[in-house]
């Protein structure tokens, strides 16, 4: 008998989903339980296993179709089957399948899904309030009080092992145990999750200010160059402009220790470490890798560093430490063309760079017009912990610093 | 003993005989129109929709209220009736020594009637509450029965106080049949006080015939049970009802005691407007409207020749002018804002933060100095009760036993032979005259500390004290002041079972108006009894029978504590228990046990339920984010239940465990000891309970 494979409901909040990919192509056989096609919610994306056995007949909705949770997109049925009153039958689910589906909604339900529908938290109201002043995502917490309940002191510790290390994880807390199995998909929404958070906390409870600067950084690209051209035979890879770039920005944090800050609860604490934290896009998202003591470490260094810290973000096979305890952060656009743009500072960090893209344009430099290699630098600080014109000072200097990359040596 | 007042004589017979002229018959004819047209509008208002609620008119009977009125000094005092329109306008109009005086009363009435803020009582009591205390009008009540305790009260209050005014007390015949007119009747009597009481018989209660309600044709012949004159008159004539009352109110200036009179009279209009008057005929109506005592006065002036239909035309002219300007003067008036509802439940607090300051040192004193005396719980309330008695005239003591027996639990030992009968005062067994007779003491300038044996008991005078103790303030427009203290006391603990081992505070602090004090220390015995006894609110002072003979430190001579102070009886950090009475030591015996395990116990007493500290409370729950509530009390409805409203109301946020009560049982206290034990909160139970939430 045919059966009708719909948009499942994967989580309270999911009223519509977007079809990815379908696994199987109209003809082929399925079974049920396995991967049939995958979609992508405003949080995850997520495989979905065929609900029966036999022929995928029918798609009603291709890769890409943007659709309403419940409505019917395919049809599994033996291949001899007729299957033609199910044409274009595939806007509204037919009863059996709406009951089939309340039934997987209801908490108790048995069936793969019901991991994804998030349980009811039992937490005090006071737990609930100091988690929401510290930003905790409580679902993360295990409570100890009655019955399991989480109380203010676990939400207390939390808070103390995520300040413990002074490193909030870049955009990961390490303080997450829970760390999702790689073969699934849940890892994808996880970290979506934690980003969502983090920026909208970043956005809400920050005053930032984005200043932007224009830079030759003609004499920038010519090091670079050299730098490739001596060294690549012997490191075995290309020093690359963002390495150059913490170099420059982790001199210019030792000099102006105003930006090495961070707020903890009504502390502007100076951090006498510089670890400056390079934003990677990764499959599993956006994620921070942190160079630790990078005004400490040559330019070599901090290539081999950030090489192995993105290869381990890449891979999902980053250390705790990889990921947590960054005072600045650094992030690159310049690749896809963009210009300017303005960051969203990652808490608990006081600020963010934003590099541009390089161009040749024609410029005036040394009261002729030529041709020079130009570059916008954003840096976004938080105005509750600096004021606008230490920071742009601080810019200055690294602007001076990408002009003139031979003062690294001073 | 009951005489039937018939006089056939005329009208300058009379006029000799009570010293009347002409005028004063012209007096009572305006009295009597005015009030009439009073109820005339009242009802087209009523039917126009501009007077809202209940009102029950008294057209037909105004004979009785400007008769017996009439009878009385500007001094005397009355007390009126859910029907009472009548006695008020001939009080406030006898009172008026002006035309405008009088135009103002009558302003004043009316605008109250149409729920006005120039009202008498700013709109709050309507038709069935007008009062004007301070010119000696107690007040009508809604309570059929309900202000005859009050009346025997306020005569107390005049005889303690050596004067020789009058109350005189109107009822109706529906009055009669309640417990509280016979409590009353007997308890004034017995005392000998000044107070005439007024049956206004108008043959019906509501729909039911007096015939069906009581074997007894008059109830005048009831004054026999009590040993007091009791006389019927012809409520229809105001010169009889006015010779009778005088006659009796002479007699009770003289200090011969209470009568009563019943004057049978007849109501216009029905019951209350909704009413069809179904059970009475209309050839029953005609002939009682022969009789209109309005008619028959105009007819017998002009009969004798005392006053021409010209004169007696201009008093009518006058009298519906001044309706007429009252209506305009009401309708025109500003209704009461929204924003004065909360006002004049209470008398204002007199206690000033210096006063909370200083008695918080003194608590620190009582309990870090070793060398203070210790004087057990009962001795604690007996001085407080022998210094108020010494510092002011104005306050005695009655109830039941309170004289050579010293009370049910010894607390007013030595007094009777030390104050004497007048102010230590055995009442018989009779609650409700107990508590109206403490409400009406009051506020005829009284400061009475009335006992009720048992919290038990205290339902038996719960309309008393609730109804009028506790209203009388703001259904008056704030304009009177009820300052008594009902003492009792409750809890378990002795194997005196259901009636005699509850803890009913909760029903008190139900009602607006009354304060509740429940002291579980020697020191906070005294002290608070002090200040409830220099409080111008009603105060519930609920004491434990358990704790009589607990010793503590009590400072010697005068002190207060303010109500509305909890106190922090022991400091903790992990949770807070608020514990009153009784169970205030077994929740300090708890945090003892659970001290020795690490966790950090702090314990609240707030002494006083209302005023509720309540800030006191929030403030440690903040801190803790832990709430125990421990109480004797049936576990549904209790204080605690309320109290953790209240908390969660201002303080959920910081609550980490839900709050947990540990409460009696709800069961009748048995007598059992084993069952009565287990039927309030143990040690054990109060711990397992701190334990549960942390």
């Amino acid at each position: 008998m045919a059966v009708e494979v719909i948009l499942p409901v994967l989580g309270e909040t999911m009223d519509e989903g977007t079809i990815i990919k379908w696994f199987v192509d109209v003809g082929q056989p399925v079974q049920k339980g396995e991967p049939l096609y995958q979609i992508e919610t405003d949080k995850a994306i997520l495989d979905v296993d065929a609900p029966a056995s036999g022929v995928l007949r029918k798609i009603f909705y291709p890769a890409g179709s943007k659709i309403p949770v419940l409505t019917v997109v395919g049809l599994i049925a033996d291949p001899n089957e007729d299957v033609s009153v199910y044409e274009q039958g595939g806007l509204e689910p037919s009863k059996t399948i709406s009951e089939t589906v309340a039934a997987e909604r209801r908490p108790m339900a048995e069936g793969p899904r019901k991991g994804l529908i998030p349980p009811r938290v039992f937490a005090s109201p006071r737990a609930r309030k100091l988690a929401a002043e510290h930003g905790i995502d409580l679902t993360r917490l295990k409570g100890t009080g009655p019955g399991g309940r989480i109380v203010e002191q676990d939400v207390r510790a939390a808070i103390a092992a995520m300040e413990a290390e002074i490193k909030e994880p870049a955009l990961a807390p390490a303080a997450v145990e829970a760390v999702p199995s790689p073969s699934e998909s849940k890892p994808l929404a996880g970290v979506r999750r934690i980003i969502a958070e983090r920026m909208s906390t970043s956005a809400h409870t920050t005053a930032p200010v984005t200043l932007t600067t224009e830079v030759d950084a003609t004499n920038l690209v010519q090091l670079r160059t050299l730098l490739k051209e001596q060294l690549e035979p012997t490191l075995g890879f290309a020093i690359s402009y963002t390495d150059i770039l913490v170099a420059i920005v982790a001199r210019a944090l030792r000099e102006y220790p105003y930006m090495n800050v961070r707020l903890v609860q009504d502390e502007i604490q100076q951090v006498a470490q510089v670890h400056i934290g390079v934003a990677v896009d990764t499959e599993r998202g956006l994620l921070v890798p942190v160079i630790r003591h990078a005004d400490q470490k040559g330019i070599t260094e901090i290539a081999r560093t950030l090489r192995d810290l993105v290869a381990r973000a890449r891979s999902g096979k980053s250390l705790p430490d990889d990921l947590s305890g960054g005072t600045f952060t650094i992030t690159n656009l310049g690749m896809y063309d963009v210009d300017a743009f303005t960051p969203i500072i990652n808490l608990p960090e006081c600020a963010i760079l934003g590099v541009g893209r390089l161009r040749e344009v024609p410029a005036v430099y040394q009261g002729q017009v030529c041709v020079r290699q130009m570059m916008v630098l954003s840096l976004t600080f938080d105005h509750r912990l600096v004021d606008g014109a230490p920071a742009a000072r601080f810019l200055q200097r690294i602007k001076q610093l990408v002009e003139q990359p031979y003062l690294l040596l001073a | 003993m009951v005489k039937r007042n018939t006089s056939k004589k005329n009208l300058q017979e009379i006029m000799q005989e009570e010293g009347l002229c002409k005028d004063d018959l012209l007096n009572y004819l305006r009295q009597m129109l005015e009030i009439r047209y009073f109820e005339e509008t009242v009802y087209e208002l009523l039917g126009k929709n501009l007077i809202k609620g209940a009102s029950h008119l008294y057209a037909g009977e105004e004979a009785v209220a400007v008769g017996a009125i009439s009878a009385l000094r500007d001094d005397d005092l009355i007390t009126s009736t859910h029907r009472g329109h009548g006695h008020c306008h001939a009080r406030g109009d006898s009172l008026a020594k002006t035309p405008q005086e009088k135009q103002e009363h009558l302003n004043k009435m009316m605008a109250e009637l149409c729920g006005r803020a120039t009202g008498y009582c700013k709109g709050r009591g309507g038709s069935m509450h007008i009062a004007d205390v301070e010119r000696g009008n107690l007040g009508a009540t809604g309570i059929v029965g309900g202000n005859i305790p009050v009346a025997t009260g306020a005569a107390l209050a005049v005889k303690m106080q050596n004067q020789d005014r009058v109350v005189l007390c109107f009822f109706g015949d529906g009055a009669s049949n309640t417990g509280n007119f016979h409590e009353s009747l007997n308890l004034a009597s017995v005392w000998n006080l000044p107070v005439v009481y007024i049956v206004e018989n108008n043959l019906y209660g509501m729909s039911v015939p007096f015939a069906k309600a009581s074997k007894l044709p008059d109830v005048a012949a009831r004054a026999c049970a009590y040993g007091i004159p009791g006389e019927v008159v012809d409520g229809m004539d105001v010169l009889a009802v006015r010779a009778a009352v005088r006659k009796a109110v002479e007699r009770a200036r003289r200090g011969e005691g209470p009568s009563l009179i019943e004057c049978k009279t007849y109501r216009w209009f029905g019951h209350s407007r909704s009413d069809p008057c179904v059970y009475r005929t209309r050839e029953e109506e005609e002939q009682w409207k022969k009789c209109d005592p309005i008619v028959v006065l105009e007819e017998r002036m002009k009969a004798e020749s005392i006053a021409t239909e010209e004169e007696i035309l201009d008093v009518e002219r006058r009298a519906a002018t001044a309706i007429k300007t009252a209506t305009d003067f009401a309708l025109n008036s500003p209704l009461p804002h929204p924003s004065e509802l909360y006002q004049d439940v209470y008398a204002p607090s007199k206690t000033t933060a210096a006063d909370i300051e200083a008695e918080r040192q003194l608590r620190q004193r009582v309990r870090s100095d070793p060398s203070m005396r210790q004087i057990p719980y009962w001795q604690a309330i007996n001085e407080a009760l022998r210094e108020e008695m010494d510092r002011d005239p104005r306050v005695f003591i009655m109830g039941e036993d309170v004289g050579i027996y010293g009370g049910a639990y010894g607390v007013t030992r030595g007094l009777i032979e030390d104050y004497g009968p007048e102010r230590v005062r055995d009442t018989p067994i009779s609650e409700a005259i107990i508590g109206g007779a403490a409400v009406g003491a009051a506020m005829a300038g009284m400061r009475p500390v009335a006992e009720i044996m048992y919290v038990d008991f205290t339902p038996l005078a719960m309309d008393q004290i609730a109804n009028q103790g506790a209203k009388n303030r703001y259904m008056f427009g704030g304009k009177t002041i009820v300052p008594m203290v009902i003492r009792t006391e409750g809890g378990t603990g002795r194997s005196i079972a259901a009636h005699h081992s509850q803890s009913l505070e909760a029903l008190w602090l139900h009602f607006p108006g009354i304060y509740v004090v429940m002291p579980a220390t020697p020191y906070d015995a005294k002290g608070l009894l002090k200040a409830a006894i220099r409080d111008d609110n009603p105060v519930m002072f609920i004491e434990h029978k358990m704790l009589y003979k607990v010793q503590g430190p009590v400072p010697e001579g005068d002190y207060l504590i303010p109500l509305g102070v909890a106190d922090v009886v022991r400091e903790g950090s992990d949770v807070t228990v608020v514990a009153y009475s009784r169970m205030r030591y077994r929740a300090l015996e708890a945090a003892d046990i659970l001290a020795k395990e690490g966790i950090s116990v702090e314990v609240i007493d707030p002494r006083t339920l209302k005023p509720l500290d309540l800030e006191t409370i929030v403030n440690s729950v903040k801190k803790t984010g832990r709430l125990v509530g421990v109480t004797e009390a049936y576990k549904t409805g209790s204080f605690i239940s309320e109290l953790f409203t209240l908390v969660n109301e201002v303080a959920f946020d910081y609550l980490d465990a839900p709050m947990v009560r540990v409460a009696g049982a709800d069961v009748p206290i048995p007598m059992s000891e084993p069952l009565e034990a287990a039927a309030i909160p143990s040690t054990e139970q109060i711990v397992a309970a701190i334990r549960s939430i942390l």
